[in-house]
Parts: structure tokens; sequence; C-alpha cells
């Protein structure tokens, strides 16, 4: 057995190697020399998790106030009036309010660039001690509506995404234009890193969007660098298919994962969203290589709606 | 020496290498895109390149993840073509020998057994056999363990032999 497993060796041994055409490896190169460098800076990870660990200090520090609020002031948290009732109703199902106080661990939206705002005023909590009181009734109330509604946000949201999932599987674009935001429209990105050029379309284009016969440019492909000039329904074809997510390895709520070296951006661009990731983690053959995401972005109206603002792909790049 | 230096250099030593991995793996002489692609990847994502590992190892193991994602995008657009007979895509499939032909008949049918192997199986044969890489230049570019390479291999070779035996392959071989 040896002496055939060594035959084979050499046999494979004596597969002829293929070069590219000089020409050909020539044109390659240039294009290498004009295309951008190095995507993904260490500093920029490196600030990430500075970010990070001052943004656990922050909530530390937050909790600590609640605390001493309610010891302080225990009369303000017994306070249940018609209005308050009305104002968690009104912050809807995520309560992630218009204007969030920077101050307010957020529970729905607990992302890094949030954490990073509120770790930036961290410092001024600690100073501003006169006026802490009523900041600590705001938090506490807040922080109360959040525990409130954060049992119920996940099911509402998921559910919602799950029927994107079936309309987009569908191809039922009626369904999604339904649940598109009214005036920031719908954008499609096929990365994480959501292009400022990214395409857009109105909330009354999408729900024939599908018809039109005219080529997008949705990006450029990772890697080749070349743009993604499809149709819609090409695009569909191969950005959009909705097989993997149907049964998902993972569903996160506000939790960006970095899975790639695709910086993922949908937090600066939609600061006030909520994501909600599908995650596959691909197959046995391509051994996990294949894994892919694709995010649903929804922002929150004055009533709590939630309307689709972003769908954002994830898959492997390097 | 700056990135696009190093990445130029890169280029000038390995791209060859590449190439020819690539179209063992990819079973076509046509994966020019893809080396670009390689490198392009490459160059975007220096900073995840640990400079104490080999720059061939890596650009292999971007190689191997440009090649699979590819077949991958490609499986999917003839699953989801309506026309399945465009010419683009006429009969290719994710890995098969097709386009490769070579003039040694044995190499050819030797080959095609290749292809038929499982993935894991093919992957170690053309890195450990056909690319002669060394069992820790594998497991960089597999992200196996050394020893899961050796038991691989070896497994993916007695595979290979009792492929060949059934096809009546094997035993004519000198």
């Amino acid at each position: 057995m040896k002496r055939e497993e060594r035959r084979l060796e050499d046999k494979l041994r004596k597969f002829p190697r293929h070069k590219m055409d000089e020409s050909k490896r020539k044109d390659i190169h240039d294009t290498l020399m004009k295309s951008r460098m190095n995507r993904t800076s260490p500093k920029k990870n490196k600030q990430r998790k500075t970010r990070f660990v001052v943004g656990l200090a922050s909530v530390a520090a937050l909790m600590l106030f609640v605390v001493l609020g309610l010891n302080i002031f225990p009369d303000a948290f017994t306070r249940t009036t018609g209005d308050e009732t009305q104002s968690s109703e009104e912050s809807g199902l995520l309560n992630t309010h218009n204007k969030p106080d920077k101050q307010t661990p957020n529970k729905a939206a607990p992302d890094s660039e949030q954490t990073d705002e509120s770790n930036d005023h961290s410092e001024e909590v600690n100073e501003s001690s006169n006026d802490e009181s009523q900041e600590n009734n705001q938090n506490t109330e807040e922080s109360s509506k959040n525990n409130e509604t954060t049992t119920n946000e996940q099911p509402d949201i998921e559910t919602l995404s799950n029927k994107m999932i079936d309309a987009l599987d569908n191809r039922d674009m009626e369904t999604v234009a339904d649940h598109v935001h009214p005036e920031k429209g719908l954008l499609f990105s096929p990365y994480v890193y959501v292009a400022d050029d990214a395409v857009v379309f109105e909330k009354d284009e999408v729900g024939s969007m599908l018809d039109q016969d005219e080529q997008f440019d949705w990006g450029n492909y990772d890697g080749k660098g070349t743009p993604i000039e499809l149709t819609p329904t090409d695009f569909f074809d191969e950005f959009l298919d909705m097989t993997p997510f149907q049964n998902p390895n993972d569903i996160l709520l506000d939790e960006v994962q970095r899975r790639g070296n695709t910086i993922n951006n949908i937090k600066d661009v939609f600061p006030d969203s909520h994501i909600i990731e599908y995650y596959n983690n691909g197959s046995e053959e391509y051994v996990g290589i294949d894994w892919e995401s694709v995010n649903f972005v929804y922002e929150e109206d004055e009533t709590g709606e939630l309307y689709l603002v972003a769908i954002v792909r994830d898959m492997w790049t390097v | 020496m700056n990135d696009r230096q190093m990445i130029s250099e890169w280029f000038d030593q390995y791209s060859n290498d590449v190439y020819n991995f690539l179209v063992y793996y990819q079973g076509t002489t046509d994966v020019e895109d893809l080396v670009q692609e390689v490198f392009i990847k490459a160059a975007r994502g220096l900073s995840s390149f640990r400079h104490d590992a080999k720059p061939k190892t890596w650009l292999f193991s971007i190689a191997r993840h440009v090649a699979i994602d590819n077949a991958r995008k490609r499986a999917r657009r003839i699953d989801s073509s309506t026309t399945p007979l465009e010419d683009d895509y006429t009969g290719q499939s994710a890995h098969g020998p097709e386009d490769i032909v070579l003039e040694d008949e044995a190499l050819q049918t030797l080959y095609a057994a290749i292809m038929e192997l499982k993935t894991s199986y093919r992957d170690v044969v053309i890195l450990r056999g056909i690319e002669a890489m060394n069992v820790a230049e594998t497991a960089v570019i597999l992200g196996w363990k050394e020893s899961k390479v050796k038991q691989t291999y070896h497994r993916a070779k007695k595979a290979l032999q009792k492929q060949l035996m059934q096809k009546g392959a094997f035993n004519h071989e000198t």
C-alpha cells in the first residue's frame, strides 16, 4: 500500500504548472497598483476596543446614579401618572425616543457608537451632580419604560423581519413597501460598509422596483472592485436570496458583530436605528467560509412605528 | 517597503503560484479575474496579515476563499437563472474538470477523480499533492491542525486510489 501511495504522490507531482499569459499578468499588476490599499486600519480597531472599555465604565456609572436616585428621591419613582402611561405607549415597542439622552442606557440600542457617545459624556455625568436628581428621575423612568418594553421588543421586530424575509423570498415588494420609511425610503447595500452613494428607492417606488429594466450601480464587488451594475431583479438574485435566512443560525438585535474585515458602518449611517441581523454560519461543504448575513435596519417614527430604512448584506470578505 | 511595494513584490513572486492553484481548484484556466481578486483582497486586508506568516500561504488561503465564494455565487446564479442555458453558465459546474485539458490521459483521469472527492479531501490533495505544500503550510491555508492535515491527506489518498481502481485506471499506471 505504501508503494501505491508513493506512486500516487509521484503522479500528483507530475501535474503541469499553469502560468498566466504575461500581458494579462501585467494588466492585473497595473490594476492592482491603481487599486485602493488597506481598507482596514489597526488604529481604528484599537479605537473601537478603547471605546468599548470606556462604554462599560459608563454603564456602571449610570447604574450607580439610578441606585442613588432611588435612595434620595423615592417619591419620584412612585408617580405613575396617566401622562407617563401615554408616553410609554407613544414611545412604541422599542422605546428609543426621538433624541435619546446620551446618558441613558438604552437597552433597545446598545450599539457601539451609541455606547461611544455615552462614554464621551461619562465624565460630564460625574461632574454634574447638581442636576442629578432630575436626571435620575428621567433615567429611572426611561429605564423603567425600557424594561417594560424590552421583553416585547424582540418578537415584534423579529416578526416584522420574518415577514420581510418571506416577502423578499417571494419577491413580494408591495408587502416590503408597506413597511418602508415614508421619507427615507429603502437603501440597499451589498456589504456592511454602507457607501455614501448607496442605492435608495423611495417608498412609492419599492413596490414596483423589480419591474425596472434599468441597471443601477449598487456599489463595488468586494475584491474585484468592479461596479455592481445590475437591474434590481439581478441584484436580488445575486445578493438577496433569502434561502439561508429562512432558518438562520443566529438572530441578533442591535448587536453589531464584526464578522469579516469590512467595516460595519450601519450605525454611523443610521444612528437612531435598530438593526436585526439574520446570520447563517455556512455549509459544512465549504467549511463555513460561505457564512452570510442580512441586516434589516429600522427607524421609528414619533408614534413608535417601525419603518424599514435599509437592507444590508454581509458575507465573507478579506 | 510600503504596502504597495509589498503587494507588487508578492504579485511578482506568487501570482503564477496562485494562478496555478486556482486553475486546479476551479478546474478551469479562466481564473485570471480570481487572481486579481485575490491580490486586491490581500492589498485591502494587509492589516490582517500576520507578519510572521508566509505571504504565499496567506495568499493561498485568500485564493481558496475567493474560489469557494465564486463557486457559491455561480451555483446560486445557476439556481436562480430562469434560462439555465445562457452562454456564461452552460454546463460548467462549480467544480469540474471541463476546462482543464491535460495532455497526459492518465493525469486527466486522476484529476477527474480528485474533483470527485469530497471537499476536504480535494483541498488537501491539491495543496499537498499537486502544489507540493508541506504539512505546516497546508495547515495554515486550511485552518487545520497539522495532525488533521496528515490524517486527511492519508485518507484522501486511499479514497483516490480506491476510486481509480474502481475505474480501472490506477493499475494501468506505471
